[in-house]
């Protein structure tokens, strides 16, 4: 079953009198459950489909649709609750918030949800104990190492239980070995069912994922099922 | 985790930041509390001194039929008997309703008395209240304070040659000149002052009163309800504010006041300005922080909410500190400021109001810097990223 629905969704920013073509009329469908690398080069377009596809970015034309959802058609604050209802983000450099600690990143998505303190705690420690963290939960992020904080960082984008989360460069900042420690952790949780969906410059990240799409010049240029030959 | 405490951990954890909101914050309020105390206190303390120099309110018989005057009050030159005060209403002036604001009652006898052939008037005072009554007199001599000592005006100890340490023979009552009063450019040249007792005596004016001249504190009690109640308490006499003295006193009080109004309001928008510049500055910084969070689905309602929590924390803390530091200050200088000593009270109305005023501050200087935080679109922010 789709979860996401992409026609013909382009973005074009404006500059001045100057144009630039981010995005030109992409169709993309992606499944629930699937786990969906975006390569491609520098400026290709790849961040600006991921905050297009993450509610963050209207295209300047064309529809989104998450689970039947027109999503550009929502008002902004109806689209923020999509967003916390929806969508776990995991950013380049962890994008810990630096005052607070491990479990108080990872509970700040319930804070604007209904639940009350200790179930937060709870649902917080359970996520944190689920990336191997339960241990170092009141330090701060300055007090954790890479590994540790891309951690906390997925902690935080799964704790709400979205049914997708986008990951941009989550390896960008980490060594191999913590870097494929990541990628499991990723591999593990899409088994669990969470649909993932991932901007990559690391190709040995791709054995992770069910699907890569190669995005250039603001185009799909190809994609590949893992397990099947390559499709132009 | 609530909103709140995202704003409370940003505070507590971001010292620095914290500590240079905060201090601006002080910094404004405790300027605000110093000056307006100093000048509340010196306020009050320089309407006092203000009203203790020379008299606001005059006590005088009601009686026509007048002729020879001082003071603007005139006493009749014919032998029928005026109507008159008594010692007795110098107790009732003391023991009106208001009588913590009598600063001084200064009761006087006037009558014609003769000295080698010649006129002149002679009054009666009593030398202490008289002479702080009258701060502007200056004389020559002793400060007179006995039962036959003798204050000259100027016209009169050169008329007749007297200098302080001479002796005068009055309706054969022997005087001693203790001082004369410098040339005053008044009628006071012309007269003689002598103790009050002996004056009534030599008068035959015994336990009589011609006027009495009285100095009130005005700070706290309105004139006139001073006025009305020695009218009532005493009914023979006539009582009139001097209005001048009153009109100028209110006039150098309220522009001493007004210029403390300025002065507070400017360190108040200083200190407002502060906290609106350092809100800004923090935002600015903050921005890929408020792209993370309206990523994961806050409100803008909730970045106004986290960031007005934090101004409004800072406004109720440094309200509070800055009252506290501002109060400790204005003790400390005062007496150097204002060269007088005044008193600064603790006082608990201005501390909530203080506190209050921080927090509205703050707020107010912080909601521009929030709608803008608020405002930002979260795809722009996380590019900070």
């Amino acid at each position: 079953m789709s979860l996401i629905n992409v026609k013909g969704i382009s973005k074009i920013y404006r500059s001045g009198e100057e144009e630039v073509t981010a995005l030109n009329k992409v169709d993309l469908t992606i499944e629930e459950g699937d786990f969906v690398a975006l390569m491609g080069p520098s400026g290709s377009g790849k961040s600006t489909l991921l905050t297009i596809l993450g509610a963050l970015n209207p295209p300047s034309q064309g529809n989104v649709l998450i689970d039947d959802i027109d999503i550009y058609k929502l008002p902004v604050e109806r689209r923020a609750d999509f967003r916390s209802a929806y969508i776990g983000f995991i950013f380049q450099q962890f994008q810990l918030i630096p005052y607070l600690t491990a479990i108080e990143n990872v509970m700040l998505p319930l804070a604007i949800l209904k639940h009350s303190h200790g179930e937060q705690l709870e649902m917080a420690q359970n996520v944190l104990d689920k990336v191997g963290l339960s241990n170092k939960s009141k330090r701060l992020p300055n007090q954790l190492s890479g590994g540790e904080q891309e951690r906390v960082a997925i902690a935080r984008a799964i704790v709400n239980q979205p049914p997708l989360v986008f990951a941009d460069e989550p390896t960008g900042s980490l060594d191999t070995k913590t870097g494929d420690e990541i990628m499991r952790l990723f591999q593990s949780l899409n088994k669990e069912g969470l649909t993932i969906i991932m901007v990559t410059h690391n190709e040995e990240n791709l054995s992770y994922a069910k699907r890569t799409i190669w995005v250039r010049d603001g185009q799909i240029e190809r994609e590949h099922l893992k397990g099947a030959a390559v499709s132009f | 985790m609530r909103l709140d405490s995202i704003a409370i951990n940003s505070l507590r954890r971001r010292k620095v930041k914290m500590v240079f909101m905060l201090l601006g914050m002080v910094i404004a309020m405790a300027t605000v509390v110093t000056l307006f105390s100093i000048t509340t206190a010196m306020n009050s303390e320089l309407a006092d001194t203000f009203d203790e120099i020379g008299a606001n309110i005059m006590v005088t018989p009601k009686s026509d039929n007048l002729s020879l005057s001082y003071g603007g009050v005139s006493i009749p030159a014919s032998t029928e008997q005026p109507a008159m005060l008594t010692n007795n209403d110098i107790i009732k002036i003391n023991t009106i309703p208001n009588k913590d604001n009598i600063a001084f009652v200064a009761p006087k006898v006037l009558g014609l008395t003769e000295f080698q052939g010649n006129s002149l008037m002679l009054v009666g005072v009593d030398f202490p209240y008289e002479l702080k009554l009258k701060k502007w007199w200056t004389y020559q001599g002793d400060k007179p304070g006995a039962v036959d000592d003798l204050l000259l005006g100027n016209k009169v100890a050169r008329e007749f040659d007297k200098i302080p340490g001479d002796n005068m023979i009055i309706k054969g009552k022997e005087f001693k000149v203790a001082a004369v009063l410098d040339e005053q450019g008044t009628e006071e040249d012309g007269l003689i002052f002598a103790n009050l007792l002996t004056a009534q005596d030599l008068l035959n004016k015994k336990n009589q009163l011609s006027f009495i001249e009285v100095a009130a504190y005005c700070t706290t009690c309105p004139i006139e309800q001073i006025i009305s109640e020695i009218e009532t308490g005493v009914p023979n006499a006539k009582v009139t504010a001097l209005a001048e003295a009153v009109r100028t006193r209110q006039q150098i009080i309220d522009r001493f006041t007004n210029f403390s109004y300025a002065v507070s309001l400017v360190v108040l928008l200083i200190g407002a300005l502060v906290v609106m510049l350092t809100m800004m500055s923090s935002v600015s910084e903050r921005t890929s922080e408020i792209g993370v969070y309206r990523a994961m689905g806050f409100r803008r309602s909730n970045i106004f909410e986290i960031i007005l929590t934090e101004a409004g924390i800072i406004g109720l803390v440094g309200g509070l500190l800055g009252y506290i530091v501002g109060i400790l200050l204005a003790k400390t200088l005062a007496p150097t400021i204002a060269q007088m000593a005044i008193t600064i009270p603790w006082n608990p109305l201005m501390g909530v109001t203080v506190v209050f005023v921080a927090t509205v501050v703050g707020l107010l200087s912080s909601a521009y810097p929030a709608v803008q935080a608020a405002k930002l679109d979260p795809a722009e922010a996380l590019r900070h990223i």
